[in-house]
């Protein structure tokens, strides 16, 4: 009898090999071991960027730290990276994860290591179908860069879309995985318009900055917290055009109030020294950069401020350009900082205007709006608490719950039921 | 392997899924069946099935011969759907590739044979024609070479006049916002002069410069 079955299945699976191709063969395989518990199924995790510090690629890999108990978990990454620089970066074990480095030779070739996907016409080869390929070997496969240019081969797969940064041009298979991750409306907005197809999970990234019963000490600090982009996209320039002005015609502003722009960037950021050239002109030393700062000391300007300001967006001419969610404004939240943030993007999901923040289209309002603020401490305080209660939303507990539930509900549906 | 802790029955059976029918003891349990155990020469065969088809798939280097269907095919942009980021590049493009087009007459360089021994003799013969026929093809030719020349280099304008419309449209923009900041200081300044005037013995948080 025994016999007879296997031979049966295995008849099946050469069957389906001659129809749909070896890999549907060696799916079903995989999906029979994993039904029959033979093994745990296997995960792999994939972003051309892991080598990298970024707020996706935390995303994906705090996914990772979450699912571990469930699966067994392959880190899939195109540069070498370590578990003790993702220690680093974003605080996750994943020591039990082994990581896979794919080089990709067309990129080698380049000696860049900022792999960028828009490069790839349909003149070249896709230089990542040596990812798509090796995606095939695991039951799950979580895409979790910007990059639909990798071709899902796993029974289940998952993209993680942050943005749809391309529209849909050569090698485009985002609408070929079982299901789309968006990590904000606005993301799901766009994947419609661009992408043309409606995403499939909601869930917000993890935020942990939250205070829990602290009495803050605050001071007289306006915060900024972002990359600083060479293209100039997170508005710092202007930002500190508009304290300038501020301390200009403010007298109590130029000798209380202190702008902080913080950020990281890499070394011999242009952008970067003409902001410190028009700080250094307007000999203001009441506005700070701060370039690469430890995260403890990040942790203390964010208890220490009263007002964040946000104007990435502002002026922009593409959506990309807009924040895609916001994750430094949820920080500055959890930690009673009052946001006035530019009025567009996922930022709109985060702000609600005149409740716990203030959403703004233009820098007047940004004026007008941090003048008010500031000459009414009272307002400034009720706002600061319900900024905190609004950004526990996006606390890492509600991720972790998303997630589980999210994973669950593939995993039940992939294990063949009798 | 873990168990929830639920009241079992041990039984042996066959599974009948999709894939056939195994042996295996189980588990039951309130919400399902559990298998604790598969007999090992099962396991053993299933895992010859899968080490062959692992070793076939490994040769595969395609990925369209290892589903065996077409992945990949060709999206057509809509313009009216572009941002304007996406707008200028799509500009720049097509005029690079417009400019690149606007000579229509054929290339002697495009008669071209895949045959070995004959080839040379057919390529000769068909540029040979090519030349014939060119005498009056261009003459017919020339008039739409001019008129192409002349619509590339109409869109190069447009372009550039454009360009400076929106250096002007930018600076106008970066003077109204100016404009628009002042008006807040002032305002605010009006509002607190107004409320000194209205308590006199307020001293205010702020000193005014100006």
């Amino acid at each position: 009898m025994r016999g007879n079955s296997l031979s049966n299945f295995a008849e099946e699976v050469d069957k389906i090999a001659r129809t749909s191709g070896v890999q549907s063969a060696y799916n079903r395989i995989l999906r029979t071991e994993v039904s029959l518990q033979i093994r745990r199924p296997a995960l792999a995790i994939y972003d051309h960027a892991f080598h990298f510090i970024g707020g996706a690629q935390k995303y994906g890999l705090t996914m990772t730290s979450l699912l571990q108990e469930q699966f067994d978990i392959t880190i899939i990454a195109n540069e070498e990276v370590s578990h003790q620089n993702f220690y680093e970066w974003y605080e996750l074990d994943l020591s039990k994860c082994p990581i896979k480095v794919i080089k990709l030779p067309f990129y080698e070739q380049k000696n860049d290591p900022h792999l960028d996907p828009a490069c790839i016409t349909k003149e070249l080869e896709n230089p990542f179908h040596l990812v798509s390929k090796e995606s095939g070997n695991y039951d799950f496969f979580i895409n979790n860069s910007m990059n639909e240019m990798v071709f899902p081969l796993a029974n289940v797969s998952v993209l993680v879309c942050h943005f749809p940064e391309r529209r849909p041009k050569s090698y485009f298979y985002a609408d070929k995985y079982t299901s789309v991750v968006y990590n904000s409306k606005f993301t799901a907005e766009w994947i419609e318009k661009k992408w043309k197809f409606s995403p499939h999970q909601h869930i917000y990234p993890p935020v942990d900055m939250l205070v829990k019963g602290e009495d803050l000490k605050k001071k007289k600090y306006i915060l900024s917290v972002a990359r600083f982009e060479i293209e100039g996209t997170k508005r710092q320039k202007e930002m500190i055009k508009l304290f300038i002005k501020l301390s200009q015609h403010y007298q109590d502003i130029a000798q209380n109030w202190k702008f902080l722009v913080v950020g990281g960037s890499n070394p011999g950021n242009p952008y970067l020294s003409e902001l410190d050239d028009l700080i250094k002109t307007n000999s203001f030393r009441n506005i700070e950069l701060k370039v690469n700062i430890p995260k403890e000391e990040l942790k203390n300007l964010y208890q220490q401020s009263s007002l964040f300001w946000h104007l990435c967006g502002l002026g922009g001419k593409d959506p990309a350009e807009t924040e895609h969610f916001g994750m430094a404004v949820v920080e500055a939240m959890q930690n009673k900082v009052v946001p006035i943030v530019f009025d567009g993007g996922g930022l709109r999901e985060i702000v609600d205007h005149g409740q716990n923040g203030f959403c703004v289209q233009n820098s007047a309002a940004l004026l007008e709006y941090s003048l008010k603020l500031i000459k009414n401490p009272d307002i400034l305080r009720k706002m600061s608490q319900k900024a905190c209660e609004k950004a526990g939303n996006f606390s890492t507990e509600n991720f972790k719950k998303n997630v589980l539930s999210f994973f669950q509900q593939l995993l039940e549906d992939y294990i063949i039921k009798q | 392997m873990n168990f929830r802790k639920h009241s079992y029955n041990i039984g042996f059976f066959y599974c009948q899924s999709q894939m056939g029918r195994f042996p295996a003891i189980v588990l039951k349990a309130k919400k399902g069946y559990y298998f604790c155990d598969m007999d090992k020469a099962s396991k053993k065969e299933i895992q010859e099935i899968k080490t062959k088809i692992l070793r076939e798939k490994e040769k595969i280097t395609d990925i369209k011969q290892l589903t065996h269907k077409e992945i990949d095919r060709e999206f057509l942009p809509s313009i009216w759907e572009l941002s304007e980021k996406e707008l200028a590049t799509f500009i720049a493009e097509n005029l690079s590739s417009l400019a690149q087009l606007k000579d229509t007459r054929p290339d002697k360089k495009s008669v071209t044979s895949h045959r070995k021994m004959v080839g040379k003799i057919i390529v000769g013969i068909k540029r040979f024609f090519l030349k014939m026929g060119s005498a009056y093809s261009n003459v017919l030719l020339d008039k739409q070479i001019q008129f192409n020349q002349r619509v590339v280099e109409l869109c190069q304008a447009l372009s550039l006049r454009i360009g400076e419309f929106e250096k002007k449209i930018s600076l106008m923009e970066r003077r109204i916002q100016d404009c628009e900041e002042n008006i807040v200081i002032v305002k605010d300044k009006k509002e607190g002069l107004r409320l000194s005037e209205d308590r006199p013995e307020d001293t205010g948080t702020e000193n005014h410069q100006d």
